[in-house]
């Protein structure tokens, strides 16, 4: 036997494992969860179970609402941040700023959840009106939640980016600004965008500490306000799991959610792999 | 002549390290005893001594009883370890009935349906509960509200739907629910909802302790909840007329009742008796009174 077959074969069973992983949970969630993906399911505008209604499309507005505000409002803070770590940060001040913003990574979801729980909700009750529970609360939660991330993994591939790149635009006359703007950011988009997808995956696949602030009406409906309470795909799952009967109907529909779940995070994936890559053969 | 003083100095020094070393050792020694004593005696009163462990998950109503019961059933029984967890009525029936847990609660009873899927389950009941209706304590209805099930009903309907209906201040009812089947939530449509449905704009909870939470922090709320959660961060609405205390459930004054329960799948084992027995007898039913339900034994 030549040396490293035996390396290579471990290394190889390592490797397929998390495959392997991945297609049983895509198994299991769609064996269970077929029976009940129908245009009635996903259209649907009632979530009843004792009724036996499940329509999921107020959920997956909701579920939208709370995720396209958050990951807009991380953006907006976001970026920023990275560029200004980046590019005009004196070093002690990055050392601080990216040290607390790591540190942010390390709470536990249901501790964030639950600062909002006990101090965000009052005070959007007492200052701006409605229950408090609300999407505006799950927005801020959550762009808080994702905002670590993105801000690390887009500083990293704007740093990325070649210092010749930037020496040659300053040469040439540009302002440290418009060298940022035209010749840095560009060169660091497909990074940038990567942060975002994952930001976006990380806000819809977010469980408890939304499930506290969002305020989980017993029928959701479609949000008309940022002070509307909604559910999330996930809450509903993690709230009325444990409670449905074993075979039921209920359940079937609470792994179709899982599905439905799924297929968005992966579709969403396989959008911004294909944005990333034909920007960059362009 | 200073070399013997030093030697008379080293002995006094060394007997009486000696001595501190034998009276620290022989604590110790005297404590094993004691307990080697203790356990002989138990061993001749033929007390088998319980060894092993219990899980047990289910209702949240029942949950602080359990909880409570273990502990103190743990402090008597120092090889055995009981584990309480959550979960809710449903989960309680599944998990005993597959036998994920030991000992499952809940705190409505066994529907057909379950009885169905695990036939083989055996149901003791461990204490009397009711569930109030709780209003903040600054509402300014505190202490006056004083409902029929008919109002109640239409409060988490959504038919009644701003407290200057119920004579209070001109502000919308800010409705919370149980999740679905959770036991609590099915005795409260059971005595109070009837065919009525929950309001859609009723917030979910999924637990007791998450709805009197709820309650506690915003002046407008109402909610259900076990008698076992009022405390003086809640304030309970009358019923008809009546208290919602434990003595008029007693009396049959106070319109809602269940009973909590809990299971295991078959005849329960050597361990999970002892723990149902010590829940049932006085101990468990001292607990059970002073959490706010109500003993049956």
């Amino acid at each position: 036997m030549r040396t490293g077959d035996m390396e290579s074969k471990v290394l190889f069973l390592c490797a397929s494992l998390s495959a392997v992983i991945v297609f049983l949970i895509t198994a299991f969630l769609l064996r269970e969860g077929i029976k009940v993906l129908t245009p009635d399911f996903l259209f649907g505008m009632t979530w009843s179970p004792h009724r036996e209604l499940f329509g999921i499309f107020p959920t997956i507005v909701g579920t939208l609402c709370v995720v396209t505000g958050a990951v807009i409002i991380a953006t907006a803070i976001g970026i920023p941040s990275a560029i200004f770590l980046s590019e005009f940060s004196p070093f002690w001040v990055r050392n601080i700023i990216k040290s607390s913003v790591e540190v942010i990574v390390g709470i536990p979801s249901v501790v964030i959840g639950f600062f909002g729980l006990t101090v965000l909700v009052p005070f959007i009750r007492d200052h701006i009106g409605g229950r408090g529970e609300s999407i505006l609360a799950g927005w801020i939660v959550l762009a808080f939640m994702i905002l670590p991330n993105l801000i690390t993994i887009a500083e990293d591939s704007l740093r990325a980016v070649p210092r010749s790149y930037r020496e040659a635009s300053l040469a040439l006359g540009a302002t440290k600004w418009q060298t940022v703007r035209n010749v840095v950011l560009p060169s660091a988009s497909s990074g940038i965008r990567a942060a975002l997808v994952l930001g976006v995956g990380r806000a819809m696949g977010e469980t408890m500490a939304v499930l506290m602030v969002v305020g989980n009406p017993e029928t959701p409906w479609i949000p008309t306000g940022i002070l509307d309470r909604v559910r999330m795909l996930t809450s509903t799952i993690a709230i009325e799991f444990s409670y449905a009967e074993w075979g039921s109907t209920h359940q079937h529909a609470l792994f179709a959610i899982g599905v439905v779940l799924f297929f968005m995070v992966t579709a969403l994936n396989l959008i911004a792999t294909f944005v990333i890559r034909r920007k960059n053969i362009q | 002549m200073s070399n013997q003083n030093q030697l008379i100095t080293y002995a006094v020094v060394a007997l009486v390290i000696g001595a501190a070393v034998g009276y620290l050792a022989a604590g110790p020694i005297t404590y094993n005893k004691q307990i080697q004593d203790l356990q002989n005696q138990l061993a001749a009163e033929g007390e088998a001594e319980l060894i092993g462990s219990l899980s047990i998950a289910g209702s949240t109503t029942v949950l602080p009883i359990a909880q409570e019961c273990a502990n103190l059933f743990m402090g008597q029984n120092l090889r055995v370890d009981v584990s309480v967890a959550g979960g809710g009525s449903g989960a309680g029936v599944k998990s005993a009935g597959s036998g994920e847990v030991d000992i499952g609660e809940a705190s409505r009873n066994i529907k057909a349906s379950e009885l169905l899927s695990y036939p083989d389950l055996v149901a003791f009941s461990v204490a009397k509960d009711s569930v109030a209706v709780v209003i903040n304590p600054d509402n300014p209805l505190t202490g006056s509200l004083d409902l029929t099930l008919e109002q109640v009903s239409d409060i988490f309907s959504g038919e009644i739907t701003n407290w200057s209906e119920l004579g209070g201040p001109d502000h919308d009812i800010e409705v919370y629910t149980r999740e679905e089947g959770s036991g609590t939530r099915e005795v409260f449509v059971d005595y109070a909802m009837g065919s009525k449905e929950f309001a859609a704009n009723a917030g979910v909870k999924p637990s007791n302790g998450e709805m009197r939470a709820a309650v506690a922090s915003n002046q407008y709320a109402v909610a259900y909840v076990s008698f076992g959660y009022i405390d003086e961060t809640v304030s309970a609405a009358k019923i008809n007329g009546v208290e919602a205390v434990v003595e008029n459930v007693n009396n049959g004054q106070y319109p809602i009742t269940r009973i909590l329960w809990m299971f295991t799948k078959g005849m329960p084992d050597e361990l999970e008796a002892a723990f149902i027995e010590y829940v049932q007898g006085p101990e468990g039913q001292a607990v059970v009174e002073d959490l706010g339900y109500i003993p049956i034994y």
